[in-house]
């Protein structure tokens, strides 16, 4: 039986792996735990955990629930790959800060990582992909018009220490500026990660850079995502594009006040 | 009636004077036969022709817009191009279109009185589509049946229920009465009602409810959940929790929700009450008087 706990370099089981034989590869990620088998042209796959309560489960599952797929050629191992959510993100720091006009902040938010699974060489429609940690659901816009988003509470940290690296979380620079005449009160910020990169550094993974530009509640955002390693992790390779690639720049609502949101009618 | 309308349609020209068959007659003609035959090649041209064009324009239009735009245009297709194929025939069968179109008119308020439901229905479909309160696949509600919108035609709506019976609604009546339309938006509120025994205090109760919510994946953080405290009920103080969750999801995490509150409560030793019942003695602090009856003779007798 092959760990990722063993033989995968440094703290990461992203990358290629053989398997060989009947014994599973098994991957935790956090409270994530996969496992993966060959058996002749199929791959096998059952997971476990994800849950928001973050403890690692037991693995192999007793008994596992194992999905499978019939390749074309019989695979040599599996590829995992770390991706970013499916769908936008609604931030919400635990303690809302206030950008005054003309000011600057580089907040960093820890974004649990989706694990992908691929045959390798196989490119075109993943296996299959997991997150690492369940989030709920919210709404972002109107009872009429908006979108799906995944929701997370953030520290909004102003700085990057080790303490902050985990295995099963991509590190996320976001950059906000206010170009605004008011005051920019951050109470939840809408964070699209579809459009983001992910990095492999050398004590984590982390996202291309986000820089946000408020120029008011009527103008809204615009967002620019560099593309490339941030500067806090310059030697990172790029691991697994984006999702959707970006235009240069969107303009999007992206801050929304928490007394802003439209109000629920009453019951009668 | 009959008479009066034949006279009318001959008066028009319509109809020949030798009689409504008279045309039918030249067809034994070789001329006749000759035009029986253009007839036909125009029929079986035309109407497989119809269909490829009615089968494009419902896909194009549909894969462009909404699969019931794309119905609309593929049964306008059918309708028109029927209409063109008819009057070809006719046409090359010797009749003429002027005096038909005369007797059109006229017998279009003789249907017209005859058919008023139908007209109606129809009038009613042309206006159901340009409001467009609802379209193919959407679940709504019409009076005691909800289902699934199969198709909009040009008399009545045609719905799946849920346990798979097909309803058809006159469009008429989707026109005059109530409609509700249950996935026009993307996200809904599933209303749980809850009741807990007088002694619960309802902060604890309202803080579990809300935990159940947050713990569950599929109940929305925003809009956020509503707790109302509906009355002081017979037997239990009752509560309005409203969790939002996407339409899709709706029935599921409704179900879930009241699973998870049920287990909830349990686990917290919550009162579910059921209706209770309390007898009048009489007095207000005097035990119910019990007599027990049968072998034991009466200390009294």
């Amino acid at each position: 039986m092959t760990d990722s706990t063993g033989p995968f370099p440094g703290l990461y089981p992203w990358g290629h792996h053989r398997i060989v034989g009947e014994d599973p590869l098994i991957a935790r990620i956090g409270a994530l735990s996969v496992a993966v088998q060959v058996r002749g042209d199929e791959i096998w796959v059952s997971h476990d955990g994800g849950a928001p309560s973050e403890v690692p489960p037991p693995h192999p599952v007793d008994p596992p629930e194992w999905s499978r797929w019939a390749a074309a050629v019989n695979p040599e191992g599996i590829e995992i790959l770390p991706v970013l959510p499916d769908r936008p993100l609604v931030l919400q720091p635990e303690k809302p800060f206030h950008l005054l006009p003309g000011a600057r902040a580089r907040i960093y938010v820890r974004v649990p990582v989706w694990v992908q699974l691929r045959i390798p060489g196989q490119r075109g429609i993943p296996l299959r992909e997991l997150p690492a940690l369940i989030l709920s659901d919210t709404w972002w816009g109107d009872f009429t018009e908006g979108e799906l988003c995944y929701w997370l509470h953030i520290g909004a940290r102003r700085t990057a220490p080790p303490e902050i690296f985990a295995p099963d979380r991509i590190i996320c620079p976001v950059e906000l500026t206010n170009q605004a005449r008011e005051d920019l009160p951050v109470e939840k910020i809408l964070l699209r990660c579809e459009h983001l990169t992910v990095f492999r550094g050398s004590h984590s993974l982390w996202s291309d850079e986000v820089l946000v530009r408020y120029r008011g509640e009527e103008v809204g955002s615009v967002l620019e995502m560099s593309g490339k390693a941030p500067p806090e992790a310059a030697q990172a390779t790029s691991l697994a594009p984006p999702r959707t690639p970006p235009a240069r720049s969107l303009t999007a609502r992206t801050f929304a006040r928490i007394r802003g949101f439209p109000g629920i009618g009453m019951v009668t | 009636m009959s008479v009066h309308l034949l006279t009318l349609l001959q008066a028009a020209g319509a109809i020949p004077a030798g009689g409504i068959l008279a045309p039918l007659h030249e067809l034994f003609t070789p001329e006749g036969a000759k035009a029986l035959v253009r007839a036909g090649l125009v029929a079986l041209t035309g109407l497989p022709l119809t269909l490829v064009l009615s089968t494009w324009a419902r896909r194009w239009v549909g894969r462009r817009y909404s699969a019931q735009q794309g119905m609309v245009a593929g049964k306008a297709v059918v309708y028109a191009g029927t209409v063109i194929i008819l009057v070809s025939v006719l046409q090359e069968l010797g009749f003429s279109l002027t005096p038909l179109l005369g007797a059109a008119g006229i017998l279009g308020i003789a249907l017209g009185f005859a058919a008023q439901t139908s007209v109606s229905n129809v009038i009613s479909g042309f206006f159901l589509m340009a409001e467009r309160t609802f379209v193919v696949n959407d679940l709504v509600q019409v009076g005691d049946t909800t289902g699934r919108v199969l198709s909009i035609d040009m008399l009545s709506v045609k719905l799946r229920t849920f346990d798979n019976r097909f309803v058809r609604i006159p469009n008429e009546n989707l026109v005059k009465t109530q409609l509700i339309n249950l996935t026009r938006f993307a996200i809904r509120r599933a209303d749980i009602n809850v009741g807990v025994a007088y002694k619960e205090d309802v902060g604890r109760v309202r803080e579990i409810l809300f935990q159940v919510a947050r713990d569950h994946p599929g109940a929305l953080m925003e809009p956020e959940p509503q707790f109302h405290f509906l009355e002081f009920g017979d037997s239990s103080l009752d509560f309005l929790f409203g969790v939002w969750t996407r339409t899709e999801t709706f029935f599921q995490v409704r179900n879930d929700l009241r699973e998870e509150i049920k287990r909830r409560f349990d686990e917290e030793g919550i009162e579910i009450p059921f209706p209770h019942r309390t007898f009048y003695t009489g007095a207000v602090t005097d035990p119910f008087p019990i007599r027990i009856v049968g072998d034991t003779p009466d200390p009294g007798e």
